[in-house]
């Protein structure tokens, strides 16, 4: 292990005696200027309390702009997408050598071929399945990482560690701490928007956006294409001039009341939010509607599917999540699959693998693809950080008496394209069976420094000082995946 | 009151505590004085206003020291008449703010709002946590417990040794603090031992931090894996510290207190006014049925025949819905008399099965019963043939008396059945003459496959029979009391023949008292052997407990009673001095309750005039079957007299209240507080890994703070008791510290040590340590009072000053940290939401007890959909929700309410467009809006004037400036009262502690 806090770290407590010791303030202002300069310091009054999202510069010059995550809830297994393992087709019905008797959810059953047939695509040729056909055209596009880790084999724990760099509850979620890093580009909307599944909440549900011990202000605002923000407009039964006069008198009575108070910098903030807040009420519902879409879009991601209503629903949460990074969010996170089910509404297939996945892969593959295309043809992949990802993998066995495979957090599959990526590169690897990863094996950790260090951000440095440790997303771990960059 | 007074902890304090370490939280606590008469506080805040050129700030007028002061001790703004008197009081401000600040800290909204502060600290949830986040069902009585002690003002060394081994001292909520943390339940672990070795590491992790965190202000989480980088913590010291806790895992105990043993007490003086209540309700129990009845259970092989073999049986589920097992039945309808099951047979159609054979002549109504299945098979036409001669082949006196739909409950005819075996009820199939021979054909009907039998009853014909449906039936013989009544009857002899006892003839019959009434105004127990009465049997029991002569001895209870020394058939019997006029007779197994076996379930009882000439007065026929569920008593009182039914009426709404507050006391009271095991030793781990295990360990705390010199293998409770009498001792440097560190950032908003929970070099340093030692040490002098501590600080020129800005200040110290004046800040979720309610005079004040819900569901897939028709329960105080884990509370939760996931020694301040929308758009505050308006025109009436001068004095506590009226009274003659009402509740006056 290198270290265990980060240089920022100490060079805050280098300031603290510094100032204990210092006669006059002056040395103590120079030196924090100095700190300033060089690193962004976890200290939130350097936020204005007025304008929270507003942008701020990262530590150094940026790849990426915006983030977007697609996140499937429920362990998607990369036996079934993109980690093709052709021993395993050979040893499909015998047992696993010195494997484990007992995995997540009880005994082991035999090692099983994967579900779905592999082909190659591409110049790259890369092998991928035909579960998802859509993506997968695009694979030369992609950069794949076959080797994550995870730290913990349950769902919710696992969840929460993607999200947030800790198993534990009630740690700032990735986008949090992004929009608290650099604000946004779109002061009219919220800089993190978590989009959940038209299905349902995915397993960690809040934890995947939540602020954790930073500003409220900083956590995602869920809302999807079905389910609008909570109290965006005010009841029906209030006129829309009886709003308006509503918003005067309480501007008069903040301005009276200010001007008794003068100089507080959080009264003026909290007015100012009453002036986001209503341009808010205008520019969400614009975003959310997607009668402005034409139909050729529709179709492209299958939106307009009426046979498969869960799919259009999550085609258009797709659109919504273009939208978003057209305006400039800072933080897109798009849920696909819900909460745990027996693996009937998410990716978690313990019994019946095959026959959940034929629902759940054409539900994800069409719109998914649609969007990075979508994205692309926009020209906003230059500008943005794709990222599709699950909590962890599943095992080549399949469970002793079932059809389906167990959580296996050793070994699973990331992808990754837009600003700053490779194109067509596969990094890392299982071994021949897919059971754990052996070569160049990265702990999310990892993937989470990644995306930091694209968008200008030292994730060492990133950090804030709570209840005796200086917090960051790599908690006291990460390194930044080289290979995968451009 | 405290069972544990102070020194009684501390005289066999054995721990030592390093003379010096180099870092200031270690360092014996070191009181400076104060120049007589100067205000401690002060003293030191001035002088270092001083050294910088700075001044205090004038003191704030009386409105706001008042609003500011109640605010922060409730949580609620002060009320119109109290910010007038307070005002307008002529006395010294001194003694006026004095007693304001004493009143609040009497007041019970003090303790609400200060526990939640340390709730906060300790991450109270009322789920577990983490994915599936299910209910904690019983941690709000550590809730409860950290509000009362506020509000007695618990001396905090006494809380925080009960917060570690309050088990030791019987006070079983406070270890309630070791597993507040969220925790993985098994069923979210892995099978594989690693991953349950895994995850009880972590959950002891959240014990050992939160501890340290909580009391010590170190941060020793991540001695987990290394040696303290920054802190004189060694991961051995980590372990160590673990070993204390190594024996408590997350779960719930009984609470064992002063109320609960009052509470046993209630509830047996409750049980006995209950059992009073029943035995005078079955005083208003039926005649005994002049006529004959006869029940017959499809499994009597007595009465009944089997033409055919049966399939099976069709068993009861479990349960008191209709046709179960134990259903009750009610006013109208039986309770189920089927024991349990019935018997099923394939047939054919017109294919005679069985037959049930009554054995009686004369003429009797008939009611039927039958399985009921709803899987499709059962018979819709089952028909019911009466054979009269009980020769089946001969047909010419048959007669159908019924046809029966066996897939539906009696009553019903139409729609699904239930898939399960039921008991139908029964079915009225008329009036018939019988004869001894005469039988019940159960014939095969021409639908389905199956046909089913279950018991039917016959009762002679009469006058009363004919006007009752369903049959004239007793309640069934219990252990209790049984009461039998019947026409007045002369005699000299009563007996009572015991048939069968309960258990299949297990036992002998027992009864410990036999009383016989006479039919007379003044009714006495004839039976009793001081009116000369005499007991014979076929043979008694004779020891001290049971003996023939304690059939009528006149005392209950089995300890006095007579047991038949004959299993079937025994008697005893009574004899008077002379005949005698009687009417009731008493019997029962144990009228103490106590006993519940050897009762006598088929009996006869006969009088006589000489023991030749005995008549029937009473049996057990025309009772339901023993067995049968009677918890209805509403059934066995059909049949009362109109005057009666108003005595029994208040009788049993007497029985029901009387029971519900027997049931409420004798609830078992739960904590989740833990469970203390023995675990077996402690193990360094290699880098935490639960795999890896190093030396063994002894509990000990960090070797820098000192020796507590426990044995090894000191026994589970010892071992927290020590730790608890170390953190708890006033020899700790840091306790004191950090505690009175916390109440200072809870009144100032930041505290001398703005990383309340770090006091290690990680940590800040104190903005005045001698200030920081001065409080700590008269903490510890005040006997840990932290009410003496809110008084101190809060009677302080330096808390009493005005809020607002000033150049000199503002320059210097622009976060205010030295306290040039009082620093302003945004009220908390908690403290919004219950001002809100207050001034719409919605507020509930009900205290205590299980938390109200803000989500109509919980988890799974639709998430925490929050409660959007509110009621009175709704409206208690914030503290007293059910707090889901992790997830916001609708509204509220954007003003940095914390989740219970991290430990929030200090909440975020942040201000967003979401609790903009949340404050001004959600239903919650605009009803609230509506109800104030409400409010102000019933307090006020029609003036628009006044209307508004009142809004403004119950929100904000001052009258409407001449802009604020016009503006205000113009907005709401055009847009309504409400509309101003939400506007003040969005007000940036009414969201600040001024």
């Amino acid at each position: 292990m290198k270290h265990d806090l980060s240089n920022h770290g100490r060079s805050l407590l280098n300031r603290r005696d510094f100032l204990g010791q210092s006669a006059t303030g002056l040395g103590a202002i120079a030196l924090t200027s100095l700190l300033n300069k060089q690193s962004l310091l976890a200290d939130p009054l350097k936020i204005d309390p007025a304008r929270p999202h507003a942008a701020r510069l990262p530590h150094y010059p940026a790849k990426a702009k915006n983030v977007l995550v697609i996140f499937c809830a429920g362990a998607c297994s990369q036996l079934e997408t993109w980690d093709y393992k052709p021993e395993l087709i050979k040893h499909d019905g015998q047992p696993l050598k010195d494997g484990p008797p007992v995995t997540f959810q009880g005994p082991s059953g035999n090692l099983a071929r994967p579900q779905y047939e592999f082909r190659p695509y591409g110049q790259t040729g890369k092998m991928c399945s035909d579960m998802v056909p859509h993506l997968a055209s695009m694979a030369d596009d992609f950069a794949f990482i076959h080797s994550l880790t995870s730290k913990s084999n349950t769902h919710g724990p696992a969840e929460n560690y993607i999200s947030t760099g800790f198993a534990l509850d009630g740690f700032p979620s990735m986008g949090a701490w992004i929009t608290y890093a650099l604000g946004s580009e779109n002061e009219d909307l919220p800089a993190f928007v978590a989009i959940p599944d038209p299905r349902g909440v995915p397993q960690a549900s809040v934890n995947n956006w939540g602020p954790g011990f930073l500003p409220a202000v900083f956590q995602g605002t869920p809302f999807n294409s079905n389910q609008p923000i909570q109290n965006l407009q005010p009841p029906k039964s209030i006129s829309k001039k009886t709003d308006l006069a509503a918003r005067d008198l309480l501007k008069l009575l903040n301005d009276q009341h200010l001007e008794r108070n003068p100089g507080d910098a959080n009264l003026a903030a909290r007015i100012a939010s009453y002036e986001l807040a209503a341009r808010m009420q205008l520019s969400v519902p614009e975003i959310s509607d997607l009668s402005t879409e034409p139909k050729h879009i529709l179709n492209m991601y299958g939106a307009d599917d009426t046979k498969n209503e869960v799919k259009a629903d999550y085609a258009k949460n797709c659109i919504l999540a273009r939208r978003l990074i057209e305006k400039g969010v800072r933080f897109v996170q798009v849920f696909n699959g819900a909460y745990a089910t027996a693996g009937r509404l998410n990716w978690d297939g313990h019994q019946k693998l095959r026959e959940q996945y034929d629902v759940h892969g054409p539900i994800m593959d069409q719109p998914t693809a649609a969007l990075i295309r979508d994205l692309k043809q926009r020209g906003l992949l230059q500008d943005t950080l794709v990222l599709w990802c699950t909590e962890f993998g599943r095992m080549p066995m399949f469970q002793k008496g079932a059809k389906g495979r167990d959580h296996n957090p050793g070994g699973f599959t990331a992808v990754l394209t837009g600003a700053g990526i490779k194109s067509g590169v596969s990094h890392g690897a299982t071994d021949e069976l897919g059971f754990k990863a052996v070569e160049d094996v990265h702990p999310f950790h990892d993937l989470h420094a990644t995306l930091l260090h694209l968008l200008g951000l030292d994730h060492e440095n990133l950090t804030v000082l709570h209840n005796g440790f200086e917090r960051r997303l790599t908690d006291v771990h990460g390194h930044v995946i080289k290979e995968v960059l451009a | 009151m405290q069972r544990l007074g102070a020194s009684l902890i501390f005289f066999i304090f054995a721990a030592t505590l390093p003379a010096a370490t180099t870092h200031w939280s270690l360092k014996p606590i070191k009181r400076v004085e104060v120049p007589k008469d100067a205000n401690a506080i002060d003293f030191f805040i001035g002088n270092k206003l001083q050294n910088k050129s700075l001044k205090f700030s004038a003191e704030a007028d009386r409105a706001t020291l008042l609003r500011r002061v109640t605010l922060d001790l409730t949580g609620l703004p002060p009320t119109p008449q109290s910010v007038a008197a307070f005002v307008r009081d002529s006395r010294n401000t001194n003694v006026v703010f004095a007693e304001a600040v004493n009143a609040l800290l009497a007041s019970p909204r003090y303790g609400e709002r200060w526990a939640q502060h340390w709730l906060d600290v300790v991450r109270y949830a009322d789920t577990h946590g983490f994915e599936v986040n299910t209910p904690r069902a019983n941690a709000w009585p550590y809730r409860d417990y950290v509000i009362r002690a506020f509000n007695e003002d618990k001396p905090f060394n006494i809380f925080a040794f009960e917060q570690i081994a309050g088990d030791s001292v019987g006070e079983q909520a406070g270890t309630g603090f070791l597993v507040a943390a969220a925790v993985l339940l098994p069923g979210q672990i892995g099978k594989d031992e690693a991953s349950k070795r895994a995850a009880r590491q972590d959950a002891l992790d959240e014990i050992i931090v939160g501890t340290c965190d909580t009391f010590l202000g170190l941060t020793v989480g991540c001695a987990r894996c290394h040696d303290h980088k920054f802190d004189p913590i060694t991961q051995k010291d980590y372990y160590a510290m673990q070993a204390f806790f190594a024996g408590v895992t997350y779960g719930e105990r009984q609470i064992e207190t002063e109320e609960t043993k009052k509470n046993q007490a209630t509830t047996k003086l409750l049980a006995e006014r209950i059992q009073k209540l029943d035995l005078q309700l079955r005083a208003f129990g039926p005649d005994v049925f002049s006529g004959r009845t006869i029940v017959i259970d499809d499994e009597d092989t007595r009465f009944t025949t089997h033409l055919k073999d049966k399939q099976g049986h069709g068993t009861n589920p479990d349960g008191t819905k209709r046709g179960y097992l134990k259903d009750p039945g009610d006013d109208k309808r039986l309770p189920n008399l089927s024991r349990g099951r019935y018997t099923w047979w394939k047939h054919t159609p017109g294919e005679d099965i069985f037959t049930y054979n009554p054995a009686a002549t004369g003429r009797f109504r008939i009611w039927l019963s039958w399985g009921v299945h709803g899987s499709g098979v059962h018979t819709r036409d089952a028909r019911y043939v009466l054979d009269r001669d009980g020769n089946l082949k001969t047909t010419n006196d048959q007669q159908e008396i019924a046809k029966i739909d066996q897939y539906h409950l009696f009553g019903i005819s139409k729609g699904e059945t239930e898939k399960k075996p039921l008991w139908s009820g029964i079915y009225d199939a008329g009036t018939h003459e019988l004869t001894q021979k005469s039988r019940i054909i159960l014939r095969g009907g021409k639908t389905g496959t199956g046909v089913t039998a279950d018991v039917i009853i016959l009762q002679e014909s009469s006058d009363t029979t004919a006007k009752l449906d369903p049959p004239y039936l007793r309640r069934a013989p219990d252990t209790i009391l049984n009461i039998e009544k019947f026409l007045p009857v002369k005699a000299k002899f009563v007996r009572m023949t015991f048939h069968e006892t309960m258990d299949n003839f297990r036992h002998e019959p027992c009864i410990d008292e036999l009383e016989v009434f006479s039919a007379l105004t003044n009714s006495v127990n004839l039976a009793l052997t001081r009116y000369g009465t005499k007991a014979t049997s076929s043979g008694a029991w004779n020891n001290s407990q049971h003996k023939l002569n304690h059939i009528n001895d006149g005392q209950y209870g089995n300890e006095h009673s007579f047991i038949s020394s004959w299993k079937t058939n025994g008697w005893v019997q009574l004899e008077f001095t002379q005949a005698q006029l009687i009417n009731r007779i008493e019997w029962a197994r144990d009228r103490n309750l106590r006993h519940r076996d050897r009762l006598a379930i088929r009996y006869t009882i006969q009088t006589g005039l000489t023991t030749n000439d005995w008549q029937t007065v009473a049996t057990e026929k025309d009772r339901l079957p023993f067995g049968t569920p009677t918890a209805s008593t509403r059934f066995a009182h059909r049949l009362l007299s109109k005057e009666n039914v108003a005595k029994v009426n208040k009788l049993e709404a007497e029985r029901k209240r009387l029971t519900a507050e027997r049931d409420h006391l004798a609830k078992p009271r739960r904590v989740y507080s833990g469970q203390f095991i023995d675990a077996g030793p402690t193990y360094v781990l290699r880098r935490g890994n639960a795999e890896q295990r190093m030396d063994r360990i002894n509990a000990r705390v960090p070797a820098v703070l000192g020796k507590l010199g426990l044995k090894l293998g000191e026994n589970e409770q010892n071992r927290r008791v020590a730790l608890a009498k170390w953190i708890a001792s006033p020899e700790n440097p840091l306790t004191a510290r950090v505690m009175v560190n916390r109440i200072w950032q809870f009144h100032f908003g930041t505290g001398l040590v703005s990383t309340s929970s770090d006091f290690g070099r990680n940590g800040t340093k104190p903005s005045h340590p001698k200030l920081l030692d001065w409080l700590a040490s008269e903490f510890i002098r005040s006997g840990w009072s932290i009410k003496h501590m809110h008084k101190l600080i809060m009677l302080s020129d330096t808390y009493r000053q005005s809020n607002r800005m000033n150049g000199e200040g503002r320059k210097v110290d622009a976060d205010t940290r030295l306290l040039w004046r009082f620093p302003s800040r945004r009220l908390e979720a908690e403290a919004i939401r219950d001002s809100i309610l207050f001034v719409s005079g919605n507020l509930n004040l009900e205290a205590g007890g299980p938390g109200f819900s803000f989500f109509k569901t919980r988890g799974g897939l639709s998430g925490f959909p929050p409660v959007t028709d509110f009621t009175k329960k709704e409206f208690r105080r914030m503290i007293y929700q059910h707090k889901i884990r992790m997830e916001p509370v609708p509204v509220f939760g954007a003003f940095d309410a914390p989740d219970a996931g991290q430990a929030m020694p200090r909440r975020k301040q942040s201000t967003t467009a979401i609790q903009t929308l949340n404050l001004f758009n959600s239903p919650f505050v605009n009803n609230q809006a509506a109800a104030f308006a409400n409010r102000i025109v019933k307090e006020t009436g029609d003036d628009i004037g006044k209307q508004v001068a009142r809004a403004f004095q119950l929100t904000f506590g001052r009258q409407p400036t001449p802009i604020e009226a016009k503006a205000a009274i113009a907005s709401a003659k055009t847009h309504g009262l409400a509309t101003l009402c939400r506007v003040l509740f969005n007000s940036n006056e009414f969201l600040f502690l001024p």
